[in-house]
């Protein structure tokens, strides 16, 4: 009887321990974040250094890649950081290629898909490409993958919708596919911008989203192109009759323009605050070359690793900057981050 | 009306019913464009999903008028394999089921939605009551437009092996007025009008989901094939897909065990076509 009680205490002891051990062994990230009730916050990726992807131009804005990890200083917060480790662009990035199909764009799709497909062809073979398409719906076309022929497949097969879900894919594109990578990411965006208002992510949402996962934005926006459209219209409304249908639709035009402008406002702060990067192609023949600079920035950009020294993890914003000891030289990175 | 007129006293009638009709034309497009901006209409606007096709089928409805419902409305359908295969057993036709998936994979209702010129109301005599009105007139920004997608078109009719594309087009009435009175044959008028459809902002309370495309693959084929489904329909579905063919000479010794065509077998490998 004593033996049966000694084995069954041993047996109990023995599960307790494991269970124990494998505990310890999960990340303390993960065990907070089964932990956390389901809420809209960002999942926390646990890590003691901060990874910053930096562009360097000269004056002539050429892309200087010359230069070392003593050329660097960093400051988070207004306070100096020392640099762990340094590399010049060799890095493989993940790329998410956001491509809006809807209604809005679906007359110029081919070009942008032509310009898309050129873009993956100036990619690094190491670099991982998905993609993702937004209308009434997000949805990931293409997972990762390497394979440049997967991707112009997927490229060439994109249906088009009706509305514009653009919040929700920037949203998803950051939190569901870039949020458990690690390394360099970027989201290359190709869009006018205008939420249809149908999605169930606001633009401040999308935006702490694309900062909480350190996501640089590049934006390939189409409002030049469309504006030029719009206005090409008004005036020719205007010097039309003046009836009211006329007149509905001036007043359709203007508020479609302030609605553009209003939108390449916020990209561009979405892309300068992310560490990416606009660009307002005014045609369509115009689109390759965008691209062709995302390429170029994509693989001349150095990635600066740093310990804070503000070793606190309370979800704080920290605000990063970088400077360069060649005082012509112009850097570009994000604004900042989220302490997690 | 008597059967024979006097001459002058039908030229009268004309002067006055032309601008009448003018009017209540302009009254007309007024209100399309202003339901379109917005306008609160009598309730909410259906969404057609493949169960409202089922329903219209079921319904008798003749295919005309389902196809007409399926290009004029908002549709959520779902064209993945397995739902189209039960949607052919539930009784719809490969017809509007052909339509469906153009539908699916095209914003050509928005199109219609956002402009006058395709729209069948308006044919293409009825234009001649426009002479001179700058309502239809081709815009710059169309007019630009309108060769984008020709040039477009022909690359792809330049390029396509298999399947055809339906179109709509305004059917045409003999005969036609000026705002004389006179006949007259005027050249195709086109016009558009700019419409915004806008929402209150806010977040709904749905999380964002981020879903995933599906991509036909051999089973899918091998499906579509034993559901009866014709082999224009399965090759439409092949040219508008996300796919990802298995082409092994083991596969394709297995597709045609099943007897699949050699028409698809063509469409599968130009669908895999890494080339194109």
């Amino acid at each position: 009887m004593r033996s049966q009680y000694l084995i069954a205490s041993l047996v109990l002891l023995a599960f307790c321990s494991a269970g124990a051990v494998l505990s310890a062994q999960t990340p303390k990230a993960e065990q907070d974040r089964q932990k956390r009730p389901n809420s809209d916050a960002t999942i926390a990726i646990e890590t003691s250094e901060v990874l910053l992807p930096v562009t360097v131009r000269d004056s002539s804005g050429q892309f200087v890649q010359n230069l070392k990890a003593e050329d660097f200083s960093v400051y988070e917060d207004g306070v100096p950081q020392p640099i762990a480790s340094f590399a010049l662009k060799r890095m493989p990035v993940h790329v998410v290629l956001l491509i809006d199909t809807s209604s809005s764009v679906a007359r110029e799709l081919d070009d942008f898909k032509n310009a898309a497909t050129q873009f993956i062809n100036r990619l690094d073979p190491e670099d991982s490409v998905s993609l993702i398409r937004f209308d009434d719906k997000v949805e990931l076309v293409q997972d990762w993958t390497t394979s440049r022929n997967a991707l112009k497949r997927a490229l060439n097969r994109l249906p088009t919708g009706m509305f514009t879900k653009f919040n929700d894919a920037l949203y998803l594109a950051a939190h569901e596919q870039l949020g458990k990578v690690r390394g360099r990411k970027a989201i290359i965006v190709l869009t006018d911008g205008i939420d249809s208002r149908r999605g169930a992510v606001s633009p401040e949402r999308a935006f702490r989203t694309l900062v909480e996962e350190e996501v640089p934005v590049y934006v390939v926006s189409k409002t030049r192109i469309q504006g030029q459209a719009e206005r090409a219209d008004l005036e020719y409304y205007q010097k039309s009759s003046s009836s009211s249908v006329n007149q509905i639709r001036i007043d359709g035009i203007k508020m479609t323009l302030t609605e553009l402008d209003a939108s390449e406002r916020n990209l561009t702060r979405i892309a300068e605050e992310t560490g990416g990067r606009i660009f307002l192609p005014e045609s369509f023949d115009d689109l390759d070359e965008a691209y062709q600079q995302v390429a170029e920035e994509l693989r001349s950009q150095y990635v600066i690793f740093y310990t804070p020294t503000n070793p606190a993890r309370d979800g704080s914003y920290r605000a990063v900057r970088v400077k360069v000891k060649q005082p012509s030289c112009h850097v570009t990175t994000r604004f900042g981050y989220y302490s997690k | 009306m008597p059967a024979e007129m006097p001459a002058k006293m039908e030229d009268s009638l004309m002067k006055y019913l032309t601008p009448l009709f003018l009017v209540m034309v302009i009254i007309l497009a007024s209100g399309i464009v202003a339901i379109a901006q917005g306008v609160p209409t009598n309730g909410p606007r259906e969404v057609l999903t493949n169960e409202s096709i089922v329903s219209l089928t079921k319904a008798n409805f003749k295919e005309r008028t389902i196809i007409t419902l399926i290009r004029s409305s908002e549709t959520q359908f779902d064209i993945s394999t397995p739902k189209l295969v039960e949607l052919k057993r539930r009784g719809v036709s490969e017809r509007i089921i052909s339509e469906m998936i153009e539908r699916a994979n095209s914003g050509e209702a928005i199109r219609r939605l956002t402009t006058l010129r395709d729209d069948e109301f308006f044919s293409k005599d009825d234009d001649a009551f426009f002479n001179g009105s700058q309502i239809f007139k081709e815009l710059p920004s169309e007019k630009e437009a309108r060769k984008r997608e020709e040039e477009a078109r022909k690359r792809e009719q330049d390029t396509m092996i298999f399947g055809s594309k339906s179109g709509s087009r305004s059917k045409t009435r003999s005969g036609g007025y000026g705002p004389n009175g006179d006949r007259e044959n005027q050249s195709e008028v086109m016009g558009s009008a700019t419409v915004k459809i806008v929402r209150p902002p806010g977040e709904s309370s749905a999380a964002p989901k981020l879903e995933h495309a599906q991509k036909l693959d051999n089973q899918g084929v091998l499906e579509m094939i034993q559901a009866g489904f014709s082999e224009g329909t399965i090759v439409r579905k092949i040219e508008s897909s996300q796919v990802e063919f298995d082409l092994s000479a083991k596969a394709l010794s297995s597709l045609r065990q099943n007897r699949v065509s050699e028409r698809i077998i063509k469409a599968m490998t130009t669908a895999m076509d890494d080339s194109k």
